[in-house]
């Protein structure tokens, strides 16, 4: 079929016509519900029927989601539901409410989110005020809406507590591994303690083994020789040793004791020079023998200290014996002391102890002051020792409330130990020093000797007589008991472990008779245990000595025994 | 079975090749219940008659104002066939299946 132009227009025009009356005809059966209206260039507006927002008006109403309109102001101009149950308010107490109101810190919040989404969107987390005031974490995004909608902005409001539950429980989750893994370094670290604790228990083995072998040899040439010098340099050899071993077991007790915060300070005043002579006579022999140069350098004026004298002795005496051991032969030690104003105003006691010695690595340098570490295992068992003397300068340190600190620029570059201590302005007590110096008169005392070993009685009363006392021994508790009738002693030296009665009992017995009510009693004991001490004193017991009795102790009761049988 | 003026429109030309492929648009006023009914409508003619021979857009007035105007869609829902020829545009929820047919030349009024 053949179609002209004109024909062709024609056909044309009836389709625009038909689709006109298609249009009118949808219209009118409401076929159609929504138009598309152009106002000017590009400027579309859509209108819809009765109807055609519903969709829309049910998806807000019923989302999950808290969502509203807002005024210019940001006052509700309308809410879902959710938003209204999460608020915990009836709908119709929503609209015209300001969101700054039902927001925690409202005003500041809200101020900017509603200037940031003035220029289109913004967002925020915030707490929101619920029921009773709860907060409730939120999500609030904000968007600006179009003029024509009449609201300024549209509110989304998300509920994160339930995401904030499940932050909480990762963060949970993330604590209990990180527990985990510090349980696993402590397991770690345990496992590192446990193997220098083995490593130290193989090195005490062989420190105490060590002098048992001059000690014999020592007592071989001794029964071997008549030659009187000989016999004289085996029995300082085997004193040596003996004082070595003595140090070692006197070290261990101590560091126990610390360890169970049993020890407890003898402080009173002393001059420092008095504990610095005293320390360094106690390490004289060790620097003589390497050739080491000891220099010490005091202030003029003498440092009176409330001190426990002997545990701060034992503490220059612990650094001046690391230095020696730790420096080369013809080495340089030096110890001084000075008076310096310390932290607070308060003024404190310096006590640097430096050496040309070997070092200490930077690595080691924070593990120096702990329980069994040694600077190296192999040069240390070379040494002697048990890597303890630095963790008992420390904690005897800490216990006078002083600090103690170590540097040293590396390997090969020497060590310097420094102790502070707090320094108060003693009134120097002379009377107190001249008493503790004068020295009591000689006088033979009447002495009874308790001991069922018979050899360590023996060798006791050796010592007493060439004291120039009298001496009585006694094996067990009867004859004791008799004895001390007769002998009328002014000092006992008792045993405790005996057959029968216990030097406990012995003691009990004694201080019932009136003519012995100001004897003094000594328990001599193997191992010096706090709760021997403590019985000891119960029992009626004036002094309690650790064998061996050390002649210095002894004589230093003695003397007390003497002042007090002098006529007041 | 229709009017006169749907079997004098297709006096006007010729039925469209078999297998012609099919350029389809819907205009629908978003999620309105005519929107859905005429998008199931559409979508089940071209499944049943023009199973992969057919392109169908399917455009919101609401989002694409612009686009209604430029293919001259005043209402919605409109359906326009772009392609084969000639361009038709059939108005309403498009729940006339047989009006539709024909508007889509599937089906020659009168010989059903």
């Amino acid at each position: 079929m053949a179609i002209d132009g004109r024909d062709e227009q024609i056909e044309v025009l009836r389709h625009r016509l038909q689709e006109a009356e298609e249009t009118i005809h949808a219209i009118r059966s409401g076929a159609v519900d929504g138009f598309v209206i152009e106002q000017g260039v590009g400027q579309h507006r859509v209108y819809t029927l009765e109807g055609a927002e519903r969709p829309y008006r049910m998806l807000v109403e019923k989302m999950q989601q808290g969502a509203a309109t807002l005024s210019a102001e940001g006052r509700i101009v309308y809410s879902n539901q959710c938003l209204a149950d999460l608020l915990g308010l009836p709908l119709e107490r929503m609209i015209g409410r300001a969101l700054a109101d039902m927001v925690l810190d409202g005003d500041t919040i809200c101020d900017a989110l509603l200037k940031d989404g003035a220029s289109g969107a913004s967002q925020a987390e915030a707490f929101l005020l619920g029921p009773s005031n709860n907060p409730i974490p939120a999500l609030l995004t904000l968007n600006t809406m179009l003029p024509e909608s009449g609201t300024s902005f549209g509110l989304l409001v998300t509920d994160l507590t339930a995401q904030r539950h499940q932050e909480k429980l990762i963060e949970t989750l993330s604590a209990l591994r990180t527990t985990e893994e510090a349980l696993r370094t402590t397991a770690a670290d345990l496992s590192a303690s446990n193997r220098r604790k083995d490593e130290f228990l193989a090195t005490l083995a062989h420190e105490l083994r060590n002098p048992l072998a001059p000690i014999r040899s020592a007592l071989q040439v001794m029964s071997l020789t008549k030659d009187q010098a000989v016999v004289e340099r085996a029995r300082h050899i085997a004193e040596r040793q003996v004082q070595h071993m003595v140090r070692l077991v006197d070290d261990l007790l101590d560091v126990s004791r610390i360890t169970q915060d049993k020890l407890t300070l003898r402080k009173q005043p002393v001059v420092l020079a008095d504990i610095v002579r005293d320390a360094v006579e106690a390490n004289q022999a060790l620097f003589d023998r390497a050739r080491q140069r000891l220099t010490v350098t005091l202030p003029p004026d003498p440092i009176w200290l409330d001190v426990d004298a002997a545990r701060l002795t034992q503490v220059l005496a612990n650094l001046l014996n690391n230095a020696a051991k730790y420096t080369p032969e013809q080495g340089r030690v030096t110890l001084a002391a000075s008076v310096e104003p310390g932290a607070g105003g308060l003024a404190q006691v310096r006590i640097r102890v430096t050496d040309s010695g070997i070092g200490i690595t930077p690595e080691m340098l924070p593990r120096i002051f702990d329980m069994f570490t040694q600077v190296d295992a192999t040069l240390d068992r070379s040494q002697g020792g048990l890597g303890i003397g630095l963790t008992l300068v420390r904690r005897l340190v800490e216990m006078h409330g002083g600090t103690v600190e170590v540097t040293s620029e590396g390997a090969g570059l020497g060590s310097e130990f420094t102790i502070r201590l707090p320094y108060e302005q003693l009134v120097a007590s002379e009377s107190s020093r001249e008493q503790s110096s004068a020295r009591v008169p000689d006088a033979s005392l009447r002495v009874l000797v308790v001991d069922d070993n018979a050899d360590a009685a023996e060798s006791l009363a050796v010592l007493l007589r060439l004291m120039g006392h009298e001496v009585e021994l006694a094996g067990e508790g009867r004859s004791a008991l008799e004895l001390a009738a007769s002998f009328e002693p002014q000092l006992v030296l008792m045993d405790i472990g005996l057959p029968g009665m216990s030097g406990y009992d012995i003691a009990t017995a004694l201080r019932n008779r009136p003519q012995m009510r100001s004897t003094t009693l000594v328990a001599v004991t193997g191992w010096g245990q706090d709760s021997d001490r403590k019985r000891a004193r119960d029992t009626g017991f004036d002094h309690h000595l650790t064998k061996p009795v050390e002649p210095d102790r002894l004589e230093q009761i003695i003397d007390s025994v003497r002042a007090q049988q002098r006529p007041a | 079975m229709t009017g006169d003026d749907a079997s004098g429109e297709n006096e006007a030309h010729a039925a469209p090749p078999a297998g012609a492929r099919y350029v389809l648009r819907l205009y629908l006023t978003g999620m309105t219940p005519r929107s859905t009914q005429a998008l199931a409508t559409i979508r089940t003619l071209c499944d049943e008659h023009l199973a992969g021979r057919y392109d169908l857009e399917v455009i919101d007035i609401y989002q694409h104002p612009e686009r209604a105007v430029a293919d001259q869609v005043i209402a919605a829902p409109t359906l326009v066939k772009q392609l084969p020829a000639p361009l038709r545009r059939l108005i309403g929820d498009l729940s006339d299946t047989d009006r539709v047919m024909i508007g889509l030349d599937l089906i020659v009024p009168g010989k059903r």
